[in-house]
């Protein structure tokens, strides 16, 4: 059984369905015939969007985490709150390991699954292949399930509230940032398809064997 | 074609797996197991069924199990005021915030941090003893269900950054400061090793049993 035979073939992650991979509705997607699971959304082929969300995200990220998520404030008294202090604080009193899942879920995570997807995506737009393609792709697939922001952004709401009795307590700009931060990852995750980086990559690929796509720009690619 | 034979025909008819075939898990594409161990595309490995899916999924979820007593008996978190300590369990921190006022936060605290985990565990153990003994419900209503567990599985985190926030601002000296408890840690590794059991959960052997059932049946 060649791989071409394969080619217009989707099998079901959910209930191991082979069956054919019809065009995307536009703006809609695909489910399993048999138990509805979500095969493929709908995603535009080029990478312009996912790109320049991409760029956005990393740097609300990086505002995210300089900055104070909350401050309270007690008298004359003054606590700022950014996630990696959090952190810190929690190694301090002798809960490192929560402070390791704080730090993974909310911190290294997302930073990774960021920073992964511009070194993957930026040269694919720009017409070359970045080292370690395959094995980065496959460990942001595995990273993309720890990443927790919007859970964090839930937290603080309830840490507010909380604080909210006692103190005056606020959000900050690290807060604002974060909140940012998830917005632009689910519209990436909603704009970007796993299909769209592999025919860029395959585009890519035949370009630098010099069958065809010689000027660089890798348009008019069909997933 | 004859080691194909053998490797597939355990398999339902309908399924990729009787023809040799998989989706590879990490980037979609359709792949024969028979000519490669390792997707030809993104280089992940290829099985026709999550290796050890059961054994693995039952050793997340009995480890979660175990460690949910102390994820809901020890304190997330200790309140120290003026010489005067509270210790606070997940539930304890529930009837606070319902207490002064926050009925609306406290009910999604307890949807998160209560309902949640448990609601994954007994998910857990129903669609595992569904593949392994008899369906406790029918394979599209499994198949929502195990979607369900995939998708609420994080938001159990919630409690633990209320507390890693709450330890990081209140720290007032002797008049009031907040400390995490060892329950937080507890209950953090219940929501870890349930998210690992669920995703080595193979929702595939779900059908699979099924329509050996059916088969057998007929």
């Amino acid at each position: 059984m060649s791989q071409d035979s394969n080619a217009n073939m989707i099998v079901c992650h959910e209930c191991d369905l082979l069956q054919h991979a019809d065009a995307v509705p536009r703006r809609g997607s695909l489910r399993c015939a048999r138990c509805d699971a979500p095969l493929l959304r709908w995603a535009s082929d080029k990478l312009d969007v996912p790109v320049a969300l991409a760029v956005t995200a990393a740097v609300s990220f990086l505002i995210a985490n300089i900055f104070p998520v909350m401050t309270l404030e007690f008298q004359a008294l003054r606590m700022d709150a950014t996630m990696v202090a959090a952190v810190w604080q929690l190694h301090a009193q002798g809960e490192t390991l929560v402070g390791v899942l704080v730090l993974v879920t909310s911190v290294l995570a997302p930073a990774a699954l960021i920073a992964g997807l511009l070194w993957l995506l930026l040269p694919l737009r720009l017409g070359f292949r970045a080292p370690g393609f395959a094995p980065l792709f496959r460990a942001l697939m595995a990273i993309s399930s720890w990443v927790m922001v919007e859970v964090l952004m839930l937290g603080v709401v309830v840490a507010l509230v909380k604080l909210g009795h006692m103190a005056s307590a606020s959000a900050g700009i690290g807060l604002w940032a974060f909140g940012a931060t998830m917005l632009l990852l689910t519209l990436l995750s909603s704009s970007l398809q796993g299909s769209v980086i592999w025919a860029y990559h395959e585009a890519v690929m035949r370009g630098r064997d010099g069958q065809a796509d010689v000027d660089g720009k890798v348009v008019e690619v069909t997933s | 074609m004859n080691a194909a034979g053998d490797l597939t025909q355990s398999f339902p008819p309908e399924s990729a797996a009787s023809r040799g075939l998989t989706g590879c898990h990490a980037c979609g594409q359709v792949v024969s197991v028979v000519e490669h161990d390792h997707c030809p595309r993104c280089g992940s490995a290829v099985h026709l069924r999550k290796p050890l899916s059961l054994t693995r999924c039952w050793a997340f979820l009995i480890a979660a199990l175990i460690l949910y007593v102390p994820a809901n008996l020890l304190p997330i978190m200790e309140t120290t005021s003026l010489g005067a300590t509270q210790s606070n369990t997940i539930m304890s921190g529930i009837i606070l915030l319902w207490n002064t006022g926050s009925w609306d936060l406290a009910v999604i605290v307890f949807v998160a941090s209560m309902v949640v985990p448990l609601g994954k565990l007994l998910a857990l153990v129903v669609l595992l003893i569904s593949v392994q003994r008899k369906p406790l419900g029918a394979a599209p209503q499994l198949s929502r269900l195990y979607r369900l567990v995939e998708l609420v599985g994080k938001w159990s985190m919630l409690d633990v950054y209320v507390v890693a926030l709450l330890a990081t601002l209140v720290r007032f000296d002797a008049f009031m400061s907040v400390h995490a408890g060892h329950g937080a840690l507890a209950f953090g590794a219940v929501v870890v090793l349930t998210m690992l059991a669920a995703q080595s959960f193979d929702p595939r052997l779900m059908w699979d049993a099924l329509q050996r059932r059916a088969q057998g049946r007929a």
